[in-house]
């Protein structure tokens, strides 16, 4: 991937994935190994701020688009048992001094559909946070809905267990994606839903997909359009990444001789998107997100807005000592020099946790790739980064060249202090967050896109795609 | 440069998605109208430069793809940068690009890319 010097066309390729896990190039550890993993824990560093991520493995159907680890179910014993482990593995890992021991920024429930959860089960794991955690510090609390399930009584549990931002996904409101999303919810059902989150919390925000295989400037626009009208502060919109969906939703675009939309399109789509809901009195705060801004932010119009920051994000992408923790099947914990990864199937998982394991697999990765978090994802992500928080003399070299030169392309400028994207730079922030990354997470995720190139199951856009992104030494 | 209103935008993307689809002299038109209310943007600029090599237009495409750069240095060096020798090295690379596209029968390499 090089610039162009090109004053639209910046880069002379694209990277078709748009968002990803950092790190990704770790090593499996050779300290922490077995049934002693957990003992990673208690080497944690200290952090300035921790996020909590509980993960909620159950969906009534499955969406087509996701990539997430979850499990369809009508099994209530089963659930029953998985947030017994929850509510054990917390209480487990708060008993673990350094693990307590940092201020909880962000509290995020995610899945899987965490709202697949009665009231009571949800008022058992909140509960269980809120009694092992110190969370007076917290500035966001996070749960995830399904918009069928936004019950009075699961808002009423969400409300006691001290959530402030309820997140959920409209994805589109076209027919016929709705249908190969395999989206079972009705638009009015959309439409209450926001409603009824709208009257309880003080942040709701909904999920928009775009750059679907053969979407049309209408259906686009129309999206933009219906979800603003549903009245959120908020609204994250996602350009879709087809390495990562399912293949059933490739059997569906095949079977209407639907053709991706291209990266240049998406790029574009990107693009109009900011000028469309600056029209309509919103602002990017990050990569995805927009946030409703009052008259006077709009006039300054600035690339991304500070008034407003999706807290868990500062956790998972870039702010300098800031850490992960997660719960739950498969779960992350991604902390300085490690990332920890909970047990992949969910009745090793349970059974593992009931009988006081904590089961997980460590990978140990390099100081330098921790000290480039700031300037590979908090400056293309979060729009700018103060360079006091980046610690040069871990960088690779080549990352001095990078900046360097997306600078000299207008992508990047150097404000004093800080350094911020330009508003180009934040059109092309996925192609800046690869360019930016050390070499071995370029090489990390060129392999998963190889892999995924390679699957006939998948079909992902390969219009102008640098050949030499694909060769993985 | 003035900015395209959104419901430009709108049209301009329409454009784009027929070009994928293969009509590409619809796209053309499109690409043209537009650069008559924003003569130099450059993203119309590109755009109508690949329609036409898509067309098989290619000394169009080529004389597309030289205007862009002009206007581009003429949007660019202005100020400190309104130098005789900076423009002169800059319109060398022009021409040197030209003399490429003659040879190879390529316009950029940003263009083919996409």
């Amino acid at each position: 991937m090089i610039l162009t010097g090109h004053p639209a066309l910046k880069f002379d390729s694209f990277f078709p994935l748009y968002n990803w896990i950092y790190p990704l190039s770790g090593s499996s550890s050779a300290r922490f190994v077995g049934a002693s993993a957990a003992s990673a824990l208690s080497e944690i560093a200290p952090s300035g701020s921790r996020a909590l991520y509980v993960h909620i493995p159950f969906c009534e159907t499955i969406c087509t688009f996701c990539p997430f680890v979850r499990t369809a179910t009508q099994e209530d014993g089963l659930v029953q048992a998985y947030v017994d482990a929850l509510v054990q593995e917390i209480e487990s890992k708060a008993d673990i001094g350094r693990v307590a021991a940092a201020p909880i920024g962000a509290v995020f429930f995610g899945g899987g559909t965490p709202s697949y959860l009665s009231p009571q089960q949800i008022l058992q794991v909140g509960n269980a946070l809120r009694r092992c955690f110190d969370l007076s510090h917290c500035r966001e609390f996070s749960f995830e809905l399904e918009v069928k399930s936004a019950s009075w009584d699961r808002l009423e549990a969400l409300k006691q267990i001290g959530v402030t931002h309820a997140r959920f996904g409209a994805q589109t409101f076209s027919t016929r994606y709705r249908s190969l999303f395999n989206l079972t919810a009705t638009v009015d059902q959309v439409h209450l839903a926001a409603e009824r989150l709208l009257a309880t919390f003080p942040h709701v925000s909904c999920d928009i997909l775009y750059g679907m295989h053969g979407e049309s400037a209408d259906e686009f626009f129309d999206d933009i359009a219906h979800a603003c009208s549903l009245g959120l502060s908020n609204i994250d919109f996602y350009p879709i990444n087809n390495a990562v969906t399912q293949p059933s939703l490739t059997r569906g675009y095949n079977a209407r001789a639907l053709k991706p939309t291209s990266g240049l399109n998406k790029f574009y789509m990107g693009t109009i998107l900011r000028s469309a809901m600056y029209e309509r009195g919103f602002l990017p705060h990050n990569g995805h997100g927009y946030v409703k801004c009052d008259q006077e932010e709009l006039i300054q119009d600035p690339v991304t807005t500070e008034s407003y920051s999706f807290v868990y994000h500062e956790h998972t992408l870039g702010y300098r000592d800031h850490d992960l923790l997660g719960f739950g099947v498969n779960a992350i914990s991604s902390f300085a020099g490690g990332v920890a990864i909970n047990n992949a199937s969910m009745a090793e998982y349970i059974k593992s946790i009931k009988h006081g394991d904590l089961s997980m697999t460590v990978l140990e990765h390099s100081p330098a790739t921790d000290a480039a978090r700031p300037l590979c994802l908090q400056l293309p992500y979060h729009g700018s980064v103060d360079k006091s928080d980046i610690r040069w003399h871990e960088l690779e070299p080549q990352q001095f060249d990078s900046l360097a030169r997306l600078i000299a392309n207008d992508l990047v400028v150097d404000s004093g202090d800080v350094y911020r994207l330009t508003r180009t730079g934040f059109h092309w922030y996925s192609n800046v967050m690869f360019y930016l990354l050390p070499l071995a997470e370029q090489r990390a995720l060129r392999r998963i896109l190889a892999r995924a190139l390679r699957d006939p199951k998948k079909s992902i856009e390969t219009i102008g795609i640098d050949p030499t992104l694909l060769k993985v030494d | 440069m003035s900015q395209l209103t959104v419901s430009d935008w709108k049209s301009f993307l329409e454009a784009r998605i027929e070009q994928e689809q293969g009509k590409d002299e619809s796209a053309l038109a499109r690409f043209e109208s537009l650069l008559g209310r924003y003569p130099d943007n450059p993203h119309l600029l590109a755009s109508r430069t690949f329609a036409l090599q898509r067309l098989g237009r290619a000394e169009e495409a080529a004389a597309s793809q030289i205007a862009a750069k002009y206007a581009e240095l003429g949007r660019t060096l202005v100020g400190e940068k309104d130098q005789p020798e900076v423009w002169t090295s800059q319109l060398q690379a022009t021409i040197s690009e030209l003399d490429d596209f003659q040879k190879s029968g390529k316009i950029a390499s940003v263009l083919m890319a996409w």
